[in-house]
């Protein structure tokens, strides 16, 4: 495509307030935020509208708005997936293992296809029933249970290898009937050898997990100047001070408040509608497309809202495929909601790891080595490193990280907002702290000494607006009190990559009586990314955000967005809605301009008007002269400018209060600066951020998959055991969003923020733990119980 | 969970007819509905108690407090009179779960629940509580089990309101249908609850299956604290708690009640603990010296098993400030 040469400046927008002497907040003049600027060429595709630099002022985007479906969510209209019950609906249950490894002897479903209101009952002990379209597929309806009367029940092909693993499911008219009738259908188990922790699994003695493989498997390690590099013997030999430690983080659950599910209803025998709770509407249809051996229009996915996903939410999964199978067997629409023990045994999870991690410097500071070896436990499933931390985040020449994935006979891991990155930053974060104290450094000095430089790259400035808004500088003379009661500041960085882009596509329509609408395949996981799509829209027509109407979360458009993961939606979708969104405008002036006898470039949409023939005309007035109906345009998301953009960063800074005679850490204060290129809503950015710390105070305080090593069994799979943060958890928080603006990125300069908030907040609260301590916490979730163990190996 | 028979009787003698050992008490349900959704408990027949009249209130007498065993726990932790002088089961009510479970949650409900161990509360766990063969925390995930009162079962026992409520001296009223006629009797709330020693199996009191507690009853109280260790503060069961009465007089410690919570089988009174502090001028017993004493009497004889070392910690920590609070002096907030 043909590219033109522009020049733009990029630079950093500092945030519209600063502290003074005295500590109070004070506004700063825009001219006076805009620092670190420099001048850029940027080659800008043909067809893209005109590009944006750190000058720009946007009239809509990055203004605090309160987000458009605000009321309609808190007055419970909004409809989720858990919401949506078509007439004649039948409930589905699944039945799960009981065992974390077994064979299955007998399968009997005669009792419980007898159950009153039992419509359909399905075999899912079939090989490999995620990932091959084998087992239902082709079959007719009602087959499935008639082929299993015929070999009378024989035992399954595939065994369950956790406690949750799906063996079976029913249909029935009521969730009280689907739930007898599960427990109804006899399944007889011959138990098998299994392992349930890391450390067993580890030995070479241990039952195998999977077939054939050993249950240790070393993960690629990438190369290069994000991956490993230089030699790490030469770095750690150079070094004048050594420092080894080892990490332990714990199994993590998502736990959205909405349970993964699927509504599904078959429109004919080869049409299928199913509303989904998932982040990826495009995946969901994919897979049940494939499964179904149908073309991908012939399925429709829905998800109008979602009530939170953080990773573990992508492709149709078991809810998916099992509900849309029922429902064909059952010639009925199925309801299939996870109930929260099912949610917490076989959706999802964030690995363990245990990592050992070796540093490297020079008497002044500055890296030599980074090393970390890492193995965790990512169930049955698979993605247990430790991020890229260690890889991305310092200025080091000689860096190497060996992962490890170790299976053992739990429920599989899935994505977990900025996998990897929290467990890796506990580690490599704790470290750094460890060796600032060895060199009788500062920790935010060690950061700056080996400081990675990059285009607009915003950290320095954060860590200069962290420190002061926590009062850093107080720790120079620091009391960490004499009672029980001692207190301590500590911070730790983060990085995530820049990973949004093409493909995208949106479509932008305007109608003779004003109406603005907005269609973008997409879905709103929650964040707000319908406002922000009606933010980007408005700002082309000089409108409000709240006068656009957007469609999204729905594939039937065949307009294709992203999955909403990787912290993409944003930097892939607002781009490509400008570039509808401008085309549609520079279309309706030129259409409006003949009748108004001034040239279209004379025209201008603002303030809700349009300018430039006269009086101003307001939006829909104007509008009303389109006689001959719809202004549509449609773009594809053009690549970004530039290959390799910097990385999305940010600091954290926490107080903590640590009661040493009852091992509790209090947090009082958190202080996140954070970027995600242009902010696009400084409210919904800042929501944003506090939700992301607040995940990971409650990963490093309380959460904890506690599992029974004997029976291999979940033993806290509910929300009164598994301990989530509450209300009275959270400490004072404030959150700062400064834009640092690469022109070389986008047509709005926009760049993820879902995944960076959740990545240092551990470890800034561990920093701040050992400076009140004086003793390292080297174990997540740091609970009551480590804190005085912690305590108590230190006074021994 | 299973299906049962729904019983709305509109008198306690009703009530106590149609109890038996396949059926079984609804109050507020916090406890019940969840066992019966888990599959812990299966009853033939629910008798639901929210109807009775008489049974909910409390009443501030010259003898002390009458309080209906179907009181809310909001109106515990939210009555005056409570508040005033019985401070230690104020803030035992206040500390239970969430405002909709305080709301919903009553007295009785409180002292009767079950454990909250999690092989307890597992189905496919078949432990020692539920008439099995093993107690599957010995070897397993133990952290908030018991150190005191342990054997064979070693579940914590959960209640918040026990604890303050023994160490206020309180009383039960026990009601049974005999015939037509409703038989009383009364004890003290310290003989009510059953180690796993001497109960396993069907609850943690000397409560038969056709009895209900109706009454508590407290008599004017010194001063009182209950102090309760959560792990999350917003909503939880005790890691450890310690309820501390002292009654002082002329500047001297004449009496003094500490029990612990969370941390045995039983709510745990540990008269080695008061006697400590008993009878010693207020200062002496507030010493650095004394508390230590008490707080190590008071974690005597412990057991931990491998993964609750620290609630020995806890538990002394706990102790000492709630002493030192109830005597009305600054504490560390726990």
């Amino acid at each position: 495509m043909a590219k033109t040469n522009v020049r733009a400046t990029g630079g950093i927008i500092l945030p519209p307030e600063r502290r003074t002497a005295t500590g109070e907040l004070q506004q700063v003049a825009w001219e006076n935020r805009i620092v670190d600027t420099a001048a850029v060429e940027v080659p800008v595709p043909a067809g893209e509208p005109p590009i944006w630099d750190v000058e720009t002022r946007p009239q809509v985007i990055g203004k605090a708005l309160p987000r458009l479906d605000g009321p309609i969510k808190v007055s419970g209209r909004a409809d989720y997936t858990y919401d949506q019950l078509p007439p004649g609906t039948l409930y589905g249950k699944i039945v799960r293992s009981p065992y974390p490894h077994a064979r299955i002897v007998r399968l009997d479903l005669e009792r419980a296809q007898a159950m009153p209101g039992v419509h359909a009952i399905i075999r899912l002990d079939e090989a490999d029933l995620q990932h091959s379209s084998a087992a239902a597929a082709a079959a007719e309806p009602g087959t499935a249970v008639a082929a299993h009367k015929q070999n009378g029940g024989a035992s399954g092909k595939r065994n369950p290898l956790f406690v949750g693993d799906e063996i079976a499911a029913v249909a029935a008219e009521t969730e009280e009937q689907a739930e007898d009738a599960a427990r109804a259908i006899e399944v007889e188990y011959e138990p098998l050898p299994f392992v349930a922790d890391l450390e067993t699994a580890r030995q070479p003695t241990a039952p195998r997990v999977h077939a054939g493989r050993n249950n240790v498997r070393k993960l690629p390690a990438p190369r290069g100047s994000n991956g490993d590099r230089g030699d790490i013997h030469a770095g750690l030999a150079a070094a004048d001070v050594r420092i080894e430690g080892e990490y332990r983080t714990q199994v993590a659950l998502h736990n959205a408040l909405e349970t993964h599910g699927v509504v599904a209803r078959w429109e004919t025998s080869n049409q299928l509608t199913v509303w989904a709770a998932t982040q990826g509407i495009f995946g969901v249809r994919g897979d049940l497309a494939t499964f179904f051996h149908l073309p991908p229009h012939r399925v429709r996915v829905i998800t109008n809202y979602l009530g939170g996903g953080f990773g573990a939410k992508f492709g149709a999964g078991m809810p998916g495929i099992v509900a849309a199978w029922l429902a064909r067997e059952a010639k009925a629409p199925v309801k299939l909601m996870y109930d929260r023990k099912e949610e917490n045994l076989a959706s999802g999870n964030r690995p363990s790891s245990h990592q050992r991690v070796r540093l490297g410097a020079k008497k002044d500071g500055s890296l030599t080595a980074i090393e970390i070896i890492s193995y965790g436990t990512p169930g049955t499933g698979h993605g247990a490193g430790v991020g890229g931390m260690a890889r991305r985040a310092y200025n080091c020449a000689n860096v190497r990280q060996q992962e490890h994935d170790v299976a053992t006979n739990l429920g599989p891991a899935a994505a977990f907002r900025a996998p990897g990155y929290p467990q890796g930053a506990f580690a490599l974060e704790q470290a750094l702290d460890e060796l600032a104290e060895r060199l009788q450094m500062d920790p935010l000095e060690l950061r700056l000494k080996n400081y990675r430089e990059h285009p607009f790259k915003a950290l320095r400035r954060q860590y200069e607006i962290g420190a002061e808004r926590i009062g850093w500088s107080r720790r120079q003379h620091w009391q960490r009190g004499e009672g029980a009661v001692r207190r301590g500041l500590g911070m730790a960085s983060a990085c995530w990559p820049t990973f949004g882009g093409p493909p995208a596509t949106a479509r932008v329509t305007v109608q003779p009586d004003g109406t603005v609408t907005l269609t973008v395949g997409s879905q709103d996981i929650g964040g707000g990314t319908r406002m922000i799509a009606a933010q980007v829209a408005a700002e082309e027509f000089g409108l409000t955000p709240y006068q656009v109407r957007v469609e999204l979360g729905d594939t039937r458009w065949e307009l294709y967005g992203p999955a909403s993961g990787g912290s993409v939606t944003i930097t892939s979708i607002a781009p490509v809605i400008r570039a509808a969104a401008w085309q549609a405008q520079q279309k309706l002036l030129a259409a409006l301009a003949p009748g108004l006898n001034v040239p279209p470039e004379q025209l201008k949409l603002a303030g809700g008007k349009l300018h430039g023939a006269g009086e101003p005309i307001p939006f829909a007035r104007a509008c009303a002269r389109l006689r001959q109906g719809t202004i549509s345009a449609q773009a594809d998301r053009a690549a970004n400018y530039e290959r390799n953009l910097t990385d999305m960063f940010g600091a954290q800074f926490a107080e903590v209060e640590v009661d040493t005679e009852t091992g509790r850490i209090r947090v009082v204060k958190i202080v996140a600066v954070h970027d995600c290129g242009r902010a696009m809503n400084r409210l919904l950015a800042e929501s944003q951020v506090n939700g992301g710390l607040i995940m990971g105070l409650s990963y490093a305080l309380y959460e904890e998959r506690v599992v029974d090593r004997p029976t291999g069994h979940v033993m806290n799979p509910t929300l009164d055991f598994y301990k989530l943060a509450g209300t009275r958890e959270i400490p004072e928080i404030e959150t700062v969003i400064l834009d640092a603006i690469d022109p070389r990125s986008n047509n709005v300069d926009a760049k993820g923020l879902g995944e960076p908030p959740i990545v240092p907040t551990a470890a800034a609260i561990a920093n701040a733990a050992a400076h009140a301590l004086g003793v390292r916490l080297r174990e997540l979730p740091m609970t009551p119980d480590r804190v005085l163990n912690a305590l108590a190996a230190l006074n021994s | 969970m299973r299906n049962f028979e729904w019983l709305e009787p509109r008198t306690l003698e009703e009530a106590l007819a149609a109890l038996d050992a396949r059926s079984m008490p609804l109050a507020g349900g916090v406890d019940l509905l969840g066992e019966l959704k888990d599959h812990i408990a299966a009853p033939a027949r629910v008798v639901n108690l929210k109807s009775l009249p008489g049974l909910r209130g409390v009443r501030a007498e010259r003898d002390g407090l009458h309080l209906g065993a179907l009181t809310s726990l909001a109106e515990l932790e939210e009555h005056a009179e409570i508040q005033r002088h019985y401070r230690a089961l104020a803030e035992a009510a206040g500390s239970v779960g969430t405002p909709q479970i305080r709301n919903q949650g009553t007295l009785g409900g409180n002292l009767c629940q079950r454990p909250r161990c999690w092989y307890y509360r597992s189905e496919f766990h078949q432990c020692l509580k539920k008439g099995g063969g093993i107690c599957y925390a010995l070897a397993g995930e133990n952290k908030y089990h018991a150190i005191l009162g342990g054997g064979p079962a070693f579940y914590a026992h959960p209640s918040d309101l026990a604890p303050a409520l023994i160490a206020l001296d309180a009383r039960v009223r026990i009601a049974r249908q005999e015939g037509r006629r409703t038989q009383y009797r009364s004890l003290a709330l310290s003989e009510f609850f059953r180690t796993p020693a001497q109960r396993l199996v069907g609850g943690e009191t000397l409560l038969q299956p056709h009895e209900l507690l109706v009454e508590v009853m407290v008599p004017p109280a010194g001063e009182s604290r209950y102090l309760k260790f959560r792990e999350r503060p917003s909503h939880d069961w005790a890691m450890a708690a310690c309820a501390a009465h002292l009654r002082i007089a002329g500047g001297r410690v004449h009496e003094a009640r500490i029990v612990l919570g969370g941390v045995a089988t039983v709510p745990w009174r540990s008269p080695a603990a008061e006697k400590a502090i008993t009878g010693l001028p207020l200062e002496e017993a507030l010493s650095e010296a004394r508390l230590k004493q008490a707080a190590q009497a008071a974690v005597e004889g412990a057991q931990p098993l491998r993964q609750n070392w620290y609630k020995i910690t806890l538990a002394q920590t706990l102790v000492r400030r709630a002493v030192l609070a109830a005597a009305g002096r600054p504490i560390p907030e726990v």
